[in-house]
């Protein structure tokens, strides 16, 4: 699904729609800043595996890597540093807008509804909260990490 | 009879026009189950088409045709699409995700909300801990819910479905 999903940011997203939503969405991961950014290295790391992966997989995983060459060389523009203004404004034109990367700590409290709304007739309940946390400011180098967090 | 407006010609009609004109091949119940809502018959014979790959092409073209514009016939299609996806033979796969190559990067004012629809909206990830009636103060977010810097504090729920999130929503791409 990801080798198609790339394969059709390389060849049919004519507008780069597609390409700027994967570039601006929050990663999954405190790893990772943009969903973008663990697809290369990932790909690489599976690469390098002596066993475990297919040679189907394999090939998967170069064209991927083949495919992102190709992006980086025809949108070269989408591919600068996120932190110019210039490349932000062309990323968030049609993508999602770009958030700063914040590890979220503990709670420290003030745990409050701020709006619940109720459709009884439905036995439905909404609400809308807000909690405290404590964050700092994140840096990833993008792509995988296996360090620990401390003061979990 | 089915009415051409040359204004809404889609990307993926080459042909006559006045050919559209002709009568359906299909009767006329039909050519109205495909397009109503809420009528089980206006997925089925999409889904039938997508558990074979023979159809792929030329249902990739018919895909870009009617979701062309058509943002309730987008939904509808996502949904058949999203929920291909998710299917667990090899070969019931492959259409479906062929098939969204095409509905993802096909250019109208709705491309936004079918890339939204296939590949989910990110939401923050919490857990609520046992033991605590209070729902908010026993959520736990971000760097407590983890044990590695790897592991995932976003999740891209897709919103096409009603029960959006619980159990039996298909997965969205990411």
């Amino acid at each position: 699904m990801l080798g198609n999903l790339i394969h059709a940011c390389t060849e049919k997203d004519a507008n780069s729609l597609l390409l700027k939503t994967l570039l601006t969405i929050p990663g999954p991961s405190y790893g990772c800043v943009r969903y973008w950014d663990w697809i290369e290295p990932h790909c690489v790391s599976q690469l390098a595996k002596k066993y475990g992966v297919s040679e189907a997989q394999q090939q998967v995983y170069t064209q991927i890597l083949v495919n992102i060459k190709t992006l980086r060389q025809e949108k070269t523009a989408l591919f600068g540093d996120i932190n110019d203004p210039e490349t932000r404004q062309l990323l968030e034109a049609d993508g999602d807008r770009l958030t700063d990367p914040y590890l979220v700590w503990k709670n420290v409290g003030g745990a409050e509804w701020i709006d619940v709304k109720t459709d009884a007739a439905n036995h439905l309940e909404c609400g809308a909260g807000e909690l405290k946390t404590t964050v700092s400011k994140s840096l990833p180098q993008g792509g995988l990490s296996n360090e620990y967090i401390e003061d979990m | 009879m089915v009415k051409a407006d040359p204004s809404l010609v889609s990307p993926y009609f080459d042909g006559d026009l006045d050919k559209l004109d002709e009568s359906c091949f299909l009767d006329s119940y039909s050519l109205q189950a495909m397009f109503m809502d809420g009528d089980q018959k206006s997925k089925l014979w999409l889904q039938n088409l997508l558990k074979d790959i023979t159809y792929t092409n030329d249902l990739q073209i018919l895909i870009g045709h009617l979701c062309w514009k058509n943002l309730q016939f987008s939904r509808k299609a996502g949904k058949v699409i999203l929920k291909g996806c998710n299917k667990h033979k090899t070969e019931e796969v492959m259409s479906p995700i062929l098939i969204a190559n095409e509905y993802l990067t096909l250019k109208d004012e709705f491309q936004r909300n079918r890339v939204e629809w296939m590949l989910g909206l990110p939401s923050f990830e919490f857990k609520e801990t046992h033991g605590n009636n209070e729902l908010l103060a026993s959520l736990r977010v971000g760097c407590q819910q983890i044990r590695e810097c790897k592991d995932q504090v976003y999740t891209y729920k897709t919103n096409l479905f009603p029960a959006a999130g619980g159990w039996g929503t298909p997965d969205s791409f990411l």
